[in-house]
Formats: C-alpha cells, structure tokens, sequence
C-alpha cells in the first residue's frame, strides 16, 4: 500500500531580480507522519524552499500540491490553512504575555469566536496527549529558550497544524533542551504530524530524521532513508565531491619575518545564543599569513572576531597581541594598535546616508584628527582619493553615498578602509558576500597582497572554495568550538564537511 | 566595455544627487508653508470671516512681519537656541523635547546671577549651565534608569513651569509692579551694536555663533561626527570605537546648554524681565521644535527658519494692531506647518531609529 | 478640626476637578496600549470645549454639545492615528503641531463669533445631583459618574477581553502582533481615535457640566496632567481613578485654600501661600509622576512599543 504524499514541490525553482539562482528545479515530497530532514550548507536553499511552501515567497516556476491538489499560496496564512506553519529561529511571541495569552492571541486571529477559556482547554488537551507540560500562567519572557520553543510549536498544533516545518531549531538550544525537542519531535510523529526539520548538523540529521534530502547550491543532489546512509556522505554530498581548485598566486613562503600576532588561550565568550558560545578558543595567528575559519554561519564565528576587536568581553581565557594583554582594550584602544576589521555586513559596517570619505574615516579618524579633536578634512580628502583609485572604486568623487554605490563597490570601500593603514591583523568577514565575479577576484588579490606585505589575515567566511584558495591554515568551527585545523592540501572534503557538521 | 558610459552616466547624477536633495527639501519646506497658508485660510473662510480678510491678513503679515530687521533678527535669536536645542540631540539620533523646561532654568538663572553679579557674560554662563544641567538630567536617566526621555521630559516641562512660576512671583518680584520681575541692571544687559544700516542685538550674534560654532562642531570635529555616526547607525558607531552612552550624555548636555542661552538671550538681551505668568517664556521651546524640522535639520538652515517663523509671530502681532484679528492666527499657520513636515521628517528619523537602540 | 461643610466641599471640588483629568486619562491609556502617544490632548480639549460653547449657544441642547464634541475629538485622534500609524511620522511632532493649531483655532473662533479674546458667553449646563450628606450637600455631577464607569469598562476590554489582548499586543511587540495576525495600523488608528472621544468627552465637560463658558485658559495644562496620570498609574484605568482624583484633589484643596487663607492669620514666610503658593500645588502632579517614573520605573509596565513608528515589513 502506497502512501500518498501529503505535501509534493513539483520543479520548484527561484531565481531572484538580480539574477540570483536561489532554487533550481527541486522537487521533494513529504508524507504524513515523518520527520524529514533538509541538509545543506549556507546558501544552499534550505530555507528558501521552505518558504516557497510557507507562502512566503512565491517561486519562478514550479507547483505545489496538497493533499493531491495544486494549491497557490499567497501567504502564511493561505499555508496555516492548509496545516502548514514554519517556525524560526526568532519567535513571534510577545514576552510579557503569558504563555496563555500568546496562544489565545494567536487562536483568536484563526477563530475569532474562541473564548480564552477554550484556547486553554485546546492547549491542555495537546500538552496531555504530547506528555509535556508548560506553566500556562507565565510570562513568556520568563521562560527558558526551550520552553519558549515549545510555545511556538504547540501554538501550531492547536490551530491544526499538520506539517510543521522547523528551521535550525537547534541553533538557540543547549543540549538537555536539544535532547526534550527531539522526545517531542518523536511524539508529533507518533500522532500523525511531519516535520520537517531544516539543519546543518549531521549527528542531529542522523538521530532524529526518518528520511534525509541534501541540497547545494540550490539542487537537490541527494535522497535517502537516514537508516541507509551513513554521516561521511551525507557530508560529501553537502559540500561537493570536488575540491575546488587551489589557486595560491604569488605565495610567499613562510620565512624568518614570521611571528606570532594573535595569541587566544581556552576563550570562552557568551554568544547570542547556546551554539555560538565560543568554548575553549585557542588560536594562533603569524604574521604573513591568512588562517581561515570554515563553518555554517552562527557556530560561533560573529563572536570569535568581536572578541578580537572589543566589542565582546571574554569570560575566560587570554588575548594577546603583540605579546600584550588586550582583553581589558577598547575597540578604539585595539584599531589604535593595529586591528582592522571588516565586518559581515554592509548594514553594520557602513553608513548609506553618509558619503565615501565619511565612511572611511569611520575606522580612520584616530590618525586624521589634529589634537583638539579637529578633522583634518585635506588629508581625508587625499586619503580617500586614494582608497579610490587603489581598490577600483566606481564612483566621481568621495563625496558621492555609500548608498548610492553598488554593493561590490561598497565591498571595496570596507575592504580598502581598512587595508590603506596597514594593519598587522585584519579580520576579515563574508569579505565577498554577495559580489560578482570580478569583484571578487579583485578583493581576494588585495588580501593576498595584504599578506605578502606580511600583514596578518583572520578570514571568515561561509564560501568554502574561497577559503580554500585564500588560506595558509583553516580551522572549523562548530557550535562555538575548533573542531579541526590544518592545512587546505591537508584536509579532505569528508574531513571538512564532518568538522562542520559537527561529527569529527 | 560597458563600464565607460556608465562612469560618465554616475558623475552627472553624483553631482546632481547633493542637489537634488538640498532641492528636495526646498521643495517640501516652500510645499508645507503654502499647504498651511491654503489651510488657514480656508478654516477662516469656514468660520465665516470674509473670504478676502485672509489674504489682507496674509499681506500684512508679511510686509509688516519682516520689516524690522533689527526687532525681528533679535526677537529670533531665542527660538534659534531652542531650536538648536531640538537638533543637536537629534542629529545624534534622540529627542529632546525638554527645551521648555531648559529655556525657563536657564531665564531665571541668568536673572538671577545679572540681579546679583551685574555681569552679562556671567549670567549667560549660568543660564547654559542651568540649561545643560536639565539636558544631562534628561539623559542620565534615560541612560542610567531607562526611563522614556520624552515621558520624563513632559513631565520636567510641566513641574518647571510652575515651579518657575512660584519662584518668580515669590523671590523675584518688584516691589513697585507686582506682577513683574526686577528688571536686569544695564551693566547686565546685552547691548545694541549700531553698525549704521542695522541695529543690531547682540542676542543675535550670539545666537549665529552658537549654530556656526555647532556646525563646526558636527562637521568638522571627531565628537560631532561620532555623534552623528551614533544616531544614524549605533552598530557601526561601536565598530569604529566610540562609546554610544558617552556621546548621548555629551549630546543632551549640548542641547540643554542651547535651550539655557535661549533663555538667556530672551532675559538679558529682549525683555530685560520676566512676568509672574510666565507669557514672555511660553511656548520657545515647542516652538524651537518646529523651527527645526522647517530648517531640515541643518543648524544654517535653523538660523533661516527661526527668523522666518519669527516673522510670521511678528506679522500676527501687527494683524492684531491693523486689523483686530488675533494674533493667533500665526500659532495656527506654524502649527499646520509642523504636522505637515511630520511625515516627510519622520522617513529620514525612522531609518535611523530603526536599527537597533543603545541603552 | 475641619468642619464638615468644608470636607464635603472639597470632595465635591475634587471629584469634579477628577472628571475632565479621568476621561481624558482613560482614553489615552487605551491609544497608549496600542503604542501611540497622544501629547496633543490639550488640543482636543481646547477644540472639545470651544465645540460644546458654541452649539449650546446655538441650540442650547447641551447633551447635543457633547456628542458632536465627542465626535470632534474622535476625529482629530483618527486623524493623529492615521498620520502616526498609516504614514509613520512622528507621534511627538504631530501632538505638538495639534496643541499649536487648536489655540489658534480656539482664538480665532472666539473672536469671529464674540468679538472677544478670552471667553464666550454662559451657555447652559447639565443639571447636577445634589446629594445631602448632614448638613451639607455634596454636589456630583452626571459626567463623573460616566467618567468613572467609562474607566471600569476601559480596563474590563484591555484586561478581560480578547479585543484588548489584541491591542496590547500591538503596544508590547508590533512585529510579532503583527505575525499573529493582528492589523497593528488598523487597530492603532482606531484605539488613538476613541482616546480622542474619551479627550473630546473631557472638553465637553469643562463647559457645559463645569464652568458654563469657554475660555481660552480653561484647560491650563489638564492635558498634560493627564498624560502625567498615565505613567503615574501605570496604564491602568483603575488605577487612573485614584490618580486621577488625587491630582484633582490637588486642583481643589488649592482653590479651597486660596480661600481659607484668607480669611486665616498666617506667619511671614508662609504668605506666600495665598498668591504664588498655587503654583507649587499645580506642580506637584507632575513631580509626582517623575518620582513614580524613576524610582520604579524598572517595575512601570509601559507598552514597550510606545511611541516608536512600526513599520510592517
């Protein structure tokens, strides 16, 4: 007897306006009463996906049926309708409500005659049947994240929810929470709901999923029953049987000029969430070279550079620069001696409505002001001229918005800022997020001359082969620890992607 | 290669860019001004006055408004401060609605100190000081306590008033006329500066100095520019290693200081006394904000809007004279103006306010 | 020691003062639990007041005066809501501009109908309830009665229904209102508009349950003490009773003493109390507030959301 499929995307494909190819022509099939699994690296369309069957976003072309007949889904809600909710890593809660009033809120939006007191009876009945329990009567701010979670997941099944579909849930969870998830994970299948459960861990994948899809780079290259298939190809296939070719133009040798720079003795640092606090950090950065970190985005990477540059205090360990303590520095203290930093993003980084020469004196203004605190505009004017004309940006003059650039321009604004004071240790994030191919290239060469004029580079990024090309040594990073190191020749693709996927 | 044509295509629209927007704003402040000009004159018409008495109204209010360069550049010089006291904090992103409260302190401690030292300079570094005093208040607790700054400003505003009111009518009174303050001994006054074609008050100049010497300041100083970095984008203000706490103490302590002169200023240099009702001090400081956002938050652009606002007050005085009609017809032009630059103020002020706020 | 006349007209003073302080907080409370701050209340008083003058004057129907006074003050608080809500401005910038409008408007009308500057003329007033109480009679009047049911009802929506669950939702996290499904900008248009009513009731009051004219000073600020009452009762309408009583106390053990002072002997230093003393007393609603505010202002449960422009994504 053939199960029907309860959820089938037909050839789903997104393409976006600026010529992004989000999704291609991926088709999967969910049935009642199982736990998939979505694997994939950053940018791999996991989510995407998922929001095309959420409502939230509409594809390019494809279909979707439900329960055998094609539905067009408009929204969230056309998608709540049809028993579908997808539940993220931020909750819509309101956190001075009590854990009642949020499900009543929700409720009374879907049926606007329900009074609190069925709302109550509707969530008592569930909690029952699950074998759970939560305080009805707290406020949701007082909850721990866990059970916060739990909030979120039951607000969907009393408003008959059938698949759920659950994105990186792990992410904001410390493990004996993990552990309750899963137990309840288990018991929504038991009474007939499917999951979909979106992730970049392998071990979870393993543990918990009944059936397992990979995507990359916006396909589906590969299916299988999770008993069948063992974690090392489920990495293979998440990161590509290639390597992609290493490319090191222009590589000095290591030589006597050598020393270390950075010095990060058993760090621990508290990060926006539990898989991104860093535990037992130690690294060590020469000058001369680019040390790489791989990982999936919030394993702890954001936190490891604002350590580095002030912005985060550690709880435990040393920082040493230099030889020298620095974790009592402030930021401005830490660029004065020689750290730059490029963060992730252009919203943080940059400032839209101020011009370029604003913006570079930004992380310039500590040798551009005379001693009262005066700017001093001609040197500004030079030097901005020259961030300009040496890193190729496109634009008539320094007086010209960031705003106003294109973002592979305003990349180079970022970049240059920072590579013009010659700093002895950059750090570097998402450097080329983003960015076309030749701007790409051109910002990955001025690393690489940054390099061999012997600066030192902390280069973070989610693009693999970027790391690859660029790197003289690669660590990865896993729910905030160092799970391998070495060399880019020294380690394997299998190797890579288990360390990032946590089994290594 | 299709890069050359587009380098040509983006130097003319860069240079055009800058003077789009300054266009811009021209358009929308020269649009908001007609809007509550039509406005007005409508609601007159709807109340029954004849549909031509506007327009007389409005033609006196404009010839004889700005006639008196002199009267008018001196009665604007309070409103440039309270003005400037509303933009400083918010080109670092905040809101200073205190001015009121900060105008009356800095009035009444400028008297005193001119009762009692006769020195002008004196009592006008009392006056900023009373005035900076209240600003920092407003910012420790917003920064320290978390209390909403414009809740607790309201409510300085309000208490000050009549405290002021009490301390005025109780300790300051003049004998021989009850219902006004001793007058500020000439010694303490601020002179007239002949300078042939122009009368000029010396509130004025200082009044110009202190929103050159704040242009300056947020353009051309490391601290300005840290705190307008602060108010546009506070995640990007860390980055570059300034502390967002410092620059908003920094930044309400400044506005308070402006309100303070304008206090000052008002004392020392126009009315030379204050009365028990308080009707020489009201209404400077919601006034100064409207001043503000009609000079697009640019201190030169302050300086310009406050004598035109000014203008506007004066001319309904002499409507008032010429015609009987009261002069409120002025509050309520300025105030139809200050709704309608809302909307458009709001979408520059919301972008920034949205990114993430610092405690 | 006080005779009983004198305590019977003092509560009388003090419910009356009571009233225009309660409607006018009450309604604001509920814009504010939707997250928008109305400081343009005075304005609808001035507007609500001068409206009930002029078409008791005209139709000497007070009870006329105050539905169409209400309605005024409905529409200018939809007007405030939709500038705040549908096209993001400022809250603050537009309940000042509202303030500035409604004097000028007040003065011209005036003017225009009266040829006067500071008052109209009597009009006709509501009817109080005389209530004997020994040998006094303490004098109530009808709006305070629906003052203080308006109050209890304002709370029972915000605190038993799902309607206020609703709104308060929007008043804590717009964004996640949002996501449950709730129409943040439709509801804070509608609940700034009934804050409006509430304000437009109060300005009603004033002259034809109050005064019997108006006057251009007649609401010196209750706008504002209103605002004040908000925070200091910690946006709860029940709460705001007591609040609101005790500033009208305030309002009427002043009056009253102003009075009495006379007619006393009193030491030097405290004559002033007769004259300038009136000062302090209006002072103290809002010293009260702030030291409310401060010190327990960790434990003040304003909607988190207040005052800040959502925008939906």
């Amino acid at each position: 007897m053939v199960k029907e499929p309860l959820v089938r995307l037909e050839n789903i494909s997104k393409t976006y306006p600026d010529g992004v190819k989000a999704l291609d022509n991926v088709s999967i099939e969910i049935y009642p009463g199982e736990i998939l699994g979505l694997l994939g690296e950053n940018g791999a369309g996991k989510t995407t996906l998922m929001r095309i069957l959420y409502g939230e976003i509409k594809p390019s072309s494809g279909r979707i049926y439900i329960k055998g007949r094609e539905v067009n889904l408009h929204g969230p809600w056309d998608a709540l309708k049809h028993g579908i909710r997808m539940i993220y890593q931020h909750f819509s809660l309101i956190d001075e409500f009590t854990v009642k009033e949020n499900m009543h809120l929700f409720m009374s939006t879907i049926d606007k005659k329900a009074s609190i007191d069925e709302t109550r009876r509707k969530v008592e009945e569930v909690l029952k049947t699950l074998g759970f329990q939560i305080p009805l009567d707290e406020p949701v701010a007082r909850l721990p994240i866990g059970a916060q979670q739990k909030v979120e997941i039951i607000k969907s099944l009393i408003t008959g929810a059938e698949i759920l579909i659950l994105d990186e849930p792990t992410s904001v969870l410390n493990p004996l929470e993990i552990e309750e998830l899963f137990r309840l994970i288990k018991k929504l299948r038991e009474n007939g709901v499917s999951v979909i459960f979106i992730s970049h861990k392998l071990r979870e994948i393993k543990e918990l999923t009944n059936r397992v899809v990979v995507l990359r780079k916006g396909r589906k290259v590969g299916e299988a029953e999770t008993a069948n298939i063992d974690e090392s190809t489920l990495a293979k296939m998440m990161i590509g049987e290639e390597l992609p070719e290493l490319n090191q133009t222009g590589k000095t040798s290591s030589n006597n000029l050598s020393r270390e720079i950075l010095i990060l003795e058993d760090i621990e640092v508290k990060g926006d969430k539990e898989q991104s606090t860093l535990k037992e950090i130690s690294l060590r950065i020469h000058s001369g070279e680019v040390v790489g970190v791989a990982g999936i985005q919030g394993n702890g990477q954001k936190e490891l550079a604002e350590t580095i540059i002030g912005l985060r205090r550690p709880v435990k360990g040393r920082i040493l620069f230099e030889n020298e303590d620095i974790a009592s520095l402030s930021v401005e203290e830490r660029l004065r001696k020689g750290i730059s930093f490029i963060p992730e993003s252009r919203k943080i980084g940059l400032i839209g409505e101020m011009d370029i020469s604003a913006n570079i004196l930004l992380t310039n203004h500590i040798h551009l002001v005379s001693r009262f605190g005066v700017i001093r505009t001609k040197e500004l004017e030079s030097l901005s001229l020259k961030v300009i004309k040496d890193y190729e940006v496109v634009a008539a003059s320094p007086r010209v918005l960031v705003k106003h650039l294109s973002g592979g321009n305003q990349q180079k604004v970022m970049t240059g800022r920072e590579l013009v004071k010659n700093p002895k240790l950059l750090v570097a994030m998402e450097p080329t997020q983003g960015l076309d191919v030749k701007s790409t290239q051109q910002i990955r060469r001025l690393l690489l001359d940054h390099r061999n004029k012997g600066g030192a580079v902390l280069l973070i990024s989610s693009d693999l082969e970027e790391l690859l090309t660029l790197s003289d040594r690669l660590v990865i990073m896993f729910n905030g620890r160092i799970t391998a190191e070495g060399t880019p020749g020294g380690l394997t693709v299998e190797k890579i992607g288990l360390c990032m996927g946590g089994s290594c | 290669m299709s890069g050359k044509p587009g380098i040509l295509e983006k130097l003319f629209e860069n240079i055009a860019s800058r003077r789009r927007e300054y266009g811009l704003a021209l358009l929308e402040v020269s649009l908001s001004i007609l809007l509550s000009l039509i406005i007005t004159a409508f609601i007159m018409i709807l109340m029954g006055y004849s549909s031509d008495l506007s327009l007389v109204a409005y033609s006196v209010m404009f010839s004889k408004g700005f006639d008196n360069a002199s009267y008018l550049l001196s009665r604007a010089s309070p409103l440039i401060f309270t003005a400037l006291a509303f933009l400083y904090p918010s080109l670092t992103g905040l809101f200073n609605i205190g001015g009121e409260g900060q105008l009356y302190v800095g009035a009444i401690a400028s008297l005193i100190i001119a009762l009692y030292t006769g020195n002008s300079l004196l009592a006008l570094i009392a006056g900023g000081l009373a005035g900076a005093a209240l600003g920092m208040l407003l910012a420790v607790l917003r920064v320290y306590r978390n209390v909403n700054e414009v809740v607790a400003a309201i409510m300085i505003n309000w208490a000050l008033f009549n405290i002021s009111m009490f301390a005025i009518a109780t300790y300051l009174t003049d004998p021989s006329i009850p219902h006004l303050t001793r007058q500020v001994p000439d010694t303490a006054k601020l002179p007239l500066m002949d300078l042939g074609f122009l009368r000029l008050n010396t509130s004025f100049l200082v009044a110009l100095a202190a929103a050159i010497a704040g242009a300056f300041l947020f353009y051309r100083t490391r601290l300005g520019f840290a705190m307008r970095v602060s108010g546009l984008n506070p995640l990007a203000s860390m980055i570059a290693g300034f502390e967002n706490r410092k620059l908003m103490l920094a930044s309400f302590a400044l506005g308070g200081t402006m309100a303070g002169l304008g206090g000052s200023v008002l004392v020392l240099g126009i009315v030379h006394r204050l009365d028990t009702m308080m009707m020489s001090l009201y209404g400077y400081g919601f006034l100064g904000i409207g001043a503000s956002l009609l000079g697009r938050n640019n201190p030169i652009g302050v300086v310009v809007s406050s004598i035109f606002l000014s203008g506007l007050l004066i001319g309904g005085q002499w409507i008032e004279t010429r015609l009987g009609l009261p002069h409120q017809v002025a509050d309520l032009i300025i105030g139809i103006i200050v709704i309608s630059l809302a909307i458009p103020f709001a979408y520059h002020y919301m972008k920034a306010v949205l990114k993430v706020r610092r405690k | 020691m006080i005779p009983v006349e004198d305590i019977v007209t003092l509560l009388s003073l003090s419910l009356t003062s009571m009233t225009p302080l309660l409607l006018a907080s009450a309604g604001e409370i509920l814009t504010e639990k939707s997250g928008v701050v109305n400081i343009g209340l005075e304005g609808i008083m001035i507007l609500s007041a001068l409206t009930s003058a002029i078409i008791t004057h005209y139709t000497s129907n007070p009870y006329l005066a105050l539905l169409i006074s209400s309605t005024i003050g409905l529409a200018t608080g939809l007007l405030m809501g939709y500038l705040s809500s549908y096209l993001h401005s400022n809250q603050i910038v537009v309940g000042t501009g509202i303030n500035m409008l409604a004097l000028g408007v007040a003065t011209l009308a005036l003017y225009r109908l009266w040829g006067e500057y500071g008052g109209s003329p009597s009009v006709e007033k509501l009817a109080d309830l005389q209530l004997p109480i020994g040998n006094a009679i303490l004098t109530l009047k009808p709006i305070s009665i629906v003052a203080v049911v308006l109050a209890v009802a304002s709370w029972y929506l915000l605190e038993k229904t799902t309607w206020g669950l609703r709104i308060r939702a929007c008043g804590e996290n717009p964004h996640s209102a949002e996501a449950m499904g709730v129409n943040v900008y439709r509801t804070r248009l509608l609940l700034t508009g009934v804050g409006g009513f509430y304000t437009g009731l109060a300005g009603s009051f004033l002259v034809v349950n109050w005064v019997g004219f108006f006057s251009r000073e007649m609401t010196s600020g209750r706008g504002f003490v209103a605002l004040a009452n908000v925070s200091f009762s910690n946006w709860n309408p029940l709460t705001a009773i007591v609040g609101a009583f005790l500033f009208g106390f305030f309002e009427a053990f002043a009056t009253w003493l102003s009075l009495k002072v006379q007619q006393l002997m009193l030491p030097e230093y405290l004559t002033f109390l007769r004259t300038s003393g009136q000062s302090l007393f209006k002072a103290l609603p809002y010293l009260a507030t702030l030291i409310t505010v401060v010190v327990i202002m960790k434990k003040v449960k304003m909607p988190k959301a207040l005052g800040k422009p959502y925008i939906k994504e």
